[in-house]
């Protein structure tokens, strides 16, 4: 979702322009939702299952911090972040790549791909990479399943991110029915 | 000293290690023949284990430090045998 709010936020332009959508641009959404996403992904997962790592060591009442994360579990917990990282980054440079590619094959239609990108941030798909919807800051409300409930969108990333690319989408419509000509 | 059977009390997290990681890194220590895990309690964020490990000249050393490793915790030694061949407990009579 969040690659798709990169599609919008970049390929307005181009279109308001006269200049049609191309494969360097497609590719060049495609890079950055990439770096974007294997960036945060990696982090939030990783400070994530850490943080799991140091409950356990407090469940098991281990006198030494740290213990669990220097041996193979530690190793483990790298290994899954950056698994998902790379799934989540695979996926973003797909979701943004897509609708721009789709928008230069029909040339004549350019503004196909901006409807689909619309219509990928109505529709939020979970990511590979994303197997729990909640941040780090609300770990404290893990075992509440309601409040996890209540709350799973406003926490999410993509929530705020599909709010901001159809805002500039409506902006950017908005703009060029200025700049046409009245008679 | 040859230590030939030991039974452990080892807690670990619920999510990780995987009971199966656990017991391949106590089979991995030399002198290990035979391990037996069995899973004693259960709650939300750990697991009680029974650890029974039986063997020839059992490397305790590094058996105590493949269970850390692995990311388990060893709360107690409950049982050793070690001599020429292995004895079980007799309770007392009274």
């Amino acid at each position: 979702m969040a690659s798709s709010t990169l599609s919008l936020s970049l390929s307005p332009r181009p279109l308001l322009h006269g200049r049609g959508l191309d494969l360097w641009l497609a590719t060049r959404v495609g890079i950055v939702a990439f770096v974007t996403s294997i960036f945060t992904v990696f982090v939030a997962e990783y400070a994530q299952i850490r943080a799991e790592l140091v409950r356990a060591e407090r469940e098991l009442r281990l006198t030494e911090s740290g213990r669990l994360a220097a041996g193979s579990l530690g190793r483990q917990v790298t290994r899954d972040g950056v698994e998902a990282a790379l799934a989540a980054s695979i996926s973003s440079f797909g979701g943004g790549y897509r609708p721009l590619l789709l928008g230069v094959l029909l040339r004549h239609y350019s503004w196909t791909a901006l409807a689909l990108a619309i219509a990928r941030t109505r529709r939020p798909r979970c990511q590979l990479g994303h197997r729990r919807r909640c941040s780090p800051a609300t770990l404290d409300h893990r075992h509440d399943d309601q409040w996890r409930h209540r709350h799973r969108h406003r926490h999410s990333p993509g929530h705020h991110l599909m709010i901001t690319g159809q805002r500039s989408v409506i902006i950017a419509l908005r703009c060029q029915r200025r700049s046409l000509p009245t008679r | 000293m040859n230590v030939r059977r030991l039974q452990l009390d080892v807690d670990k997290a619920v999510a990780r290690p995987d009971l199966l990681d656990l017991a391949e890194a106590i089979n991995g220590v030399p002198g290990v023949e035979a391990v037996n895990i069995t899973v004693t309690e259960i709650d939300i964020e750990t697991m009680g284990t029974e650890v029974t490990i039986e063997g020839d000249n059992i490397d305790v050393t590094a058996l105590f430090e493949a269970i850390e490793k692995v990311g388990a915790a060893l709360h107690s030694i409950d049982e050793v045998v070690v001599g020429e061949r292995i004895i079980d407990r007799i309770p007392r009579a009274r």
